[in-house]
Order: C-alpha cells, then structure tokens, then sequence
C-alpha cells in the first residue's frame, strides 16, 4: 500500500479556526478513510512536537527527519503560508532595478534531502512527490477547505483525451512561444487564445477542459492574469472569472510572475490560485515570484510548466509530476546551471493533493511498473543530479574579460552593444570527483579552472515610447566562450 | 492615527522601467522617497497600466497605505 504523510502545525491551525479547529480535525480524518479506500495509507502528523520555534529552520529540519522516519511515498504540506511557511531563498537575480524580489518563496526545499539553507544552489537535488494544500492565508475559513478536501476525496483519475482538450491564453507577445509550448503538450495549437483581444469574463464552455494552461503577466498580490500587446495591458484572466465555471479535476500550469501566489482575501481578494482550487479544480502549477522565458523558442518557465502537464497526462500523481518536472528541468540545464536556471527551478511550486493522480495511465504489463521502483529510481535521480551540479555563484567583482574581442563579437551577433550592465556569476567547481586530476578537456583543465557566466542586459527600442529588455547569457571557461544564449524581453 | 500595517510616505512620483528581462517588465510607476524608490499601485488597480497615476509624474506627494516587498499599495495619494 501506498504512504502519504500530511504535516501540518496545530497551533497555528488552533490559533486560526478556534472552536472550529476540530472540524478542520475531521476533515483530515474523512481524507484519510477515502485515502485508505483508495489503497492509500495516509496519517496527519503535527510538526509541533518537532519545533521549538515556527521558523523556516525548524520547519525544514522538522520535515527532513519525519521524511526519513516515515519515509512515504507522498508528503502533502496542508495550510497557506501562515500555517507552514514557505522557505524563503536568496534569489540570485535580485536587483531594485531589474529583479525586485529580494526572497523567492519556495517548497523545493522540502523536496529535497539537503540540510535548511537560504541558497537555491543547495536544492539541486529534489527526490520527494510532494505539494501544498493551502487554506486561505489570514482569517480561517473552513468552508473552504471543506470544499478542497471533499473534491480531493472524491476525486477519480479520468481517462486520457489523446490529444487532450485544453484552455490556453497567452499575451499576445508571447505568441510564438507559446504556440511551442502548447504543441509539446497539446499537439495543436487550435484552441489557444491570444490577449487581447482575449479579455477575460470566458463561457464555461471555453473554460469546460481539464487542462488550462496561461502564459500571461502577473503581478504580485493582484488578483488578474494580464495580456499585452505594444503598451496596452487588458486582464486576460480574473479571479471572478473562474467561479461556478471550471470542470471538477482541473489541472492549471500557469508561468505567469506570481500566478501561483496565494493572497489574503479580505487584504487583496482572493488569488487566481486559490479560486481555482475553490472552483473544483485539483492542481494548479505556477511561480511564487516572477519568472522568465527565453527571448526566442523555449526555456525556463516554458519548460517546468509544460513537463508538468505532460507529466500529468502520462498518468502520474500530481506530486511526482511535479517531482518528474523538476529533475527534467534540471537534467536539461545540468552540469552548470544559470543564474535564470536557479530561480525558475526554486520558484515554481504546486497547490493540491501531491497523490492525486488525475489521468489514468496508460496500462503496461511491465513489473517495473511499481511505486516502489518509480520512487527509488526518482531518489537515485535525485541524488545523482545534486552531486553533478555545481553552484552558481554571483561575484561582485567583475573580473576582467581576456577574450574581450570574442565577447564583443558575441555582443554584435546578438545584436548587443558594448556598453549593457553586466553581471557575472561563477561556477564552483565540484568537479574534482567527477573528473581524473590530469584530463585536460580542450587543453583546459576543468578541475582547475571554472565555469563563468557573463549576463548583459540591453534595452531594444522597437518603436518609441514601447522598450523592452533582452538578456544575453555568455557561457566561458578559461576565458574559452562555450556558448551563449539570450532571455525573455517579454 | 493610521492603523498597525498603514504608513504614510512623502515623495516624488517618477515613471521607470521595473523587472528589466523579466515576463514583467512594463513602465512602472514609482514614489521616490528619502529611503527609497517603491512601485506605487493603488489598491487594485491593473499593475500594468496606470494613466492616471502616470499622469502626476514629477509631482511631490503624501501616500498613505500598506508597503508589501517593493510595492507601496496606496488607498490615498495626495498632491502637495
């Protein structure tokens, strides 16, 4: 039989729902007989016992040795931020004039085996199916998480739709990246819609599939998704849109900035997020902060989001979905990741039951077949990408560039100039294991020497007053250019 | 009196770019104070768009409302 372990503070959930506390009580208990009846063993544990303070220190210390006393096959976080916090981590982008999030909101640490720290280059390593049931942050509503958990305990996987009927909106901008996207998951492109002119207030029969997927703008504690065309920024998805509209068993990818943010109702309204998860959807997908894609084709936010969906129209459990997603994300990005990299893999979370499997696989007759080899090979690939990745870290002081001339050429062929902010990040070298101390790789030793990624910044003036932002990514080695790549401008 | 989470600030409005390469980059409006620049939204209001805010660009002004991170969520704004 399968394990899910559910933790949760009691003191904070006493705190929030006073008197009705024990209802809240005997919703997790009906979730575990439904559990039980679907081949899950499921037990509440309350992580007070293991805290001497609520900080995120002790929270992940506290998950890390339940996980490795229990070890179950899911870990679900029940309650909003205010309940478990998330684990705030350092972003390695943050700037007040380009990345303003200082901290980036994150459950990958509890996904991982490493120890608490504030680095995102600690969690490179995730091998744990879990995910969040939040409640709404602030004042305790039960009638909300009566909702989520009586659509959890009656939820049964659906069968595959091959190709599978979808929602999609994308800012117009984002056309052409977003028609990638949704042909890697969807294999047509014929229903996604662009806004504007798309502007939201969408039939329930536009909304009926169970896939949706945005790839919009979002901003922080707001309740809307917005398009964009030139300088002009309609919503193309509000909160209010989605009730008594969305199909029960719903799964969202949203790779909007903050599109999985989680709000404070009677402070800013409630979030696209969580209304989804109050209008019967079961797993929604998206950014705690804000998120990047690629200048051209596909990369970051494009990429964890859609693995996501495919991931679950395979037929696996939300929660190894996302799981399946990251180490993709990852194995694609490894050995050396960038500093875009590092956010998007620390940034992108799901809400809902981690062992929800909302699509039925399709039936194989392999014994390889089972939880326990899936699980054992996910930690083993867990564990192996950590040790293959190096950190990336931000160096203050820029180093002077020797292959000047070969950076200005790069510069001109990405159409930059020579005078773009730049920041420059450093790979520390963890390759002394993995490499014979004499092997020299194009003459260059790879023990001795270290990865280097230059980022310039450029303003692209399409047509006055619209400006928009292109990133340049120059990937070198002892002053040896490896490659090089360019980001968003979105 | 302003309530716990309230504050009140004095500055000047200026318009410039926030989240340079982000999937959020958009001319911003911002209140530039003694200590420190703040996008400046009202209280649900597009956060792309904001004519009439970008409109008082370069006046001084008093906000009175919640700041979150780096956003200041103003409920008033007031010319000086």
């Amino acid at each position: 039989m399968a394990t899910k372990i559910i933790l949760t503070i009691k003191q904070n959930l006493e705190e929030k729902y006073g008197t009705k506390f024990p209802d809240l009580e005997k919703l997790l208990t009906a979730l575990i007989a439904a559990d039980q009846k679907k081949g899950i063993e499921t037990q509440v544990i309350y992580l007070d016992k293991e805290l001497s303070t609520f900080s995120e220190k002790d929270c992940k210390d506290a998950v890390d040795n339940l996980y490795k006393k229990y070890t179950p096959d899911y870990l679900m976080i029940f309650g909003a931020q205010d309940i478990v916090p998330f684990q705030e981590l350092d972003n390695p982008l943050f700037t007040p004039e380009s990345d303003s999030d200082q901290f980036i909101q994150s459950d990958l640490p509890y996904a991982s085996e490493s120890p608490y720290s504030n680095d995102c280059n600690s969690f490179t390593n995730p091998t744990r199916v879990i995910g969040r049931l939040p409640d709404l942050p602030g004042k305790g509503d039960l009638g909300y998480v009566k909702i989520l958990i009586n659509n959890i305990i009656k939820s049964k996987p659906i069968s595959s739709k091959r190709p599978p009927d979808y929602f999609a909106v994308s800012a117009s901008v984002w056309e052409k990246s977003t028609e990638q996207s949704i042909n890697n998951i969807f294999g047509n492109i014929k229903k996604l819609l662009e806004s504007p002119p798309a502007k939201g207030k969408y039939t329930a029969d536009l909304l009926y599939p169970a896939f949706h997927f945005f790839n919009c703008h979002g901003g922080l504690n707001d309740t809307n998704y917005y398009g964009q065309k030139a300088t002009s920024y309609p919503v193309a998805l509000s909160a209010a849109d989605l009730n008594h509209k969305i199909t029960y068993g719903t799964v969202v990818a949203a790779e909007c900035c903050y599109g999985a943010q989680i709000l404070d109702k009677a402070e800013y309204g409630i979030s696209i997020a969580s209304n989804y998860l109050l209008n019967n959807a079961l797993s929604f997908m998206g950014s705690s902060t804000i998120a990047y894609g690629p200048a051209d084709g596909q990369g970051l936010a494009d990429l964890i989001c859609q693995y996501y969906l495919i991931n679950i129209n395979n037929g696996a459990s939300a929660g190894r979905a996302m799981l399946e997603a990251r180490q993709r994300f990852l194995t694609e990005s490894a050995p050396d990741l960038d500093p875009y990299e590092l956010k998007t893999i620390a940034q992108f979370y799901i809400l809902g039951d981690p062992s929800l499997q909302l699509i039925k696989p399709i039936s194989t007759k392999s014994t390889f077949n089972t939880i326990e080899n899936r699980r054992f090979n996910l930690v083993t690939k867990g564990l192996n990408l950590g040790a293959g990745i190096s950190k990336t870290i931000k160096v203050e002081e820029r180093p002077v560039a020797s292959n000047y001339n070969e950076i200005l050429s790069i510069l001109k062929q990405a159409d930059f100039n020579n005078d773009q902010q730049e920041m420059v990040f450093e790979v520390e070298s963890s390759k002394e294991n993995l490499f014979p101390k004499n092997l020299n790789f194009m003459g260059i030793s790879p023990i001795e020497n270290k990865v280097r990624f230059r980022v310039f910044q450029k303003e692209v003036y399409i047509k006055a007053p619209i400006r928009k932002i292109k990133t340049l990514v120059v990937k070198e080695i002892n002053n040896q250019i490896l490659g090089w790549k360019t980001y968003v401008s979105r | 009196m302003l309530a716990d989470d309230q504050m009140k600030l004095k500055g000047k409005i200026i318009v410039k770019l926030f989240g340079e390469g982000t999937k959020s980059e958009h001319h911003a409006v911002y209140i530039d104070t003694a200590e420190g620049s703040y996008v400046l939204r009202k209280k649900g209001a597009n956060p792309f768009e904001s004519p009439d805010l970008k409109q008082m660009e370069g006046k001084e002004v008093t906000v009175e409302g919640t700041l979150d991170k780096y956003v200041f969520f103003a409920h008033i704004i007031e010319e000086k």
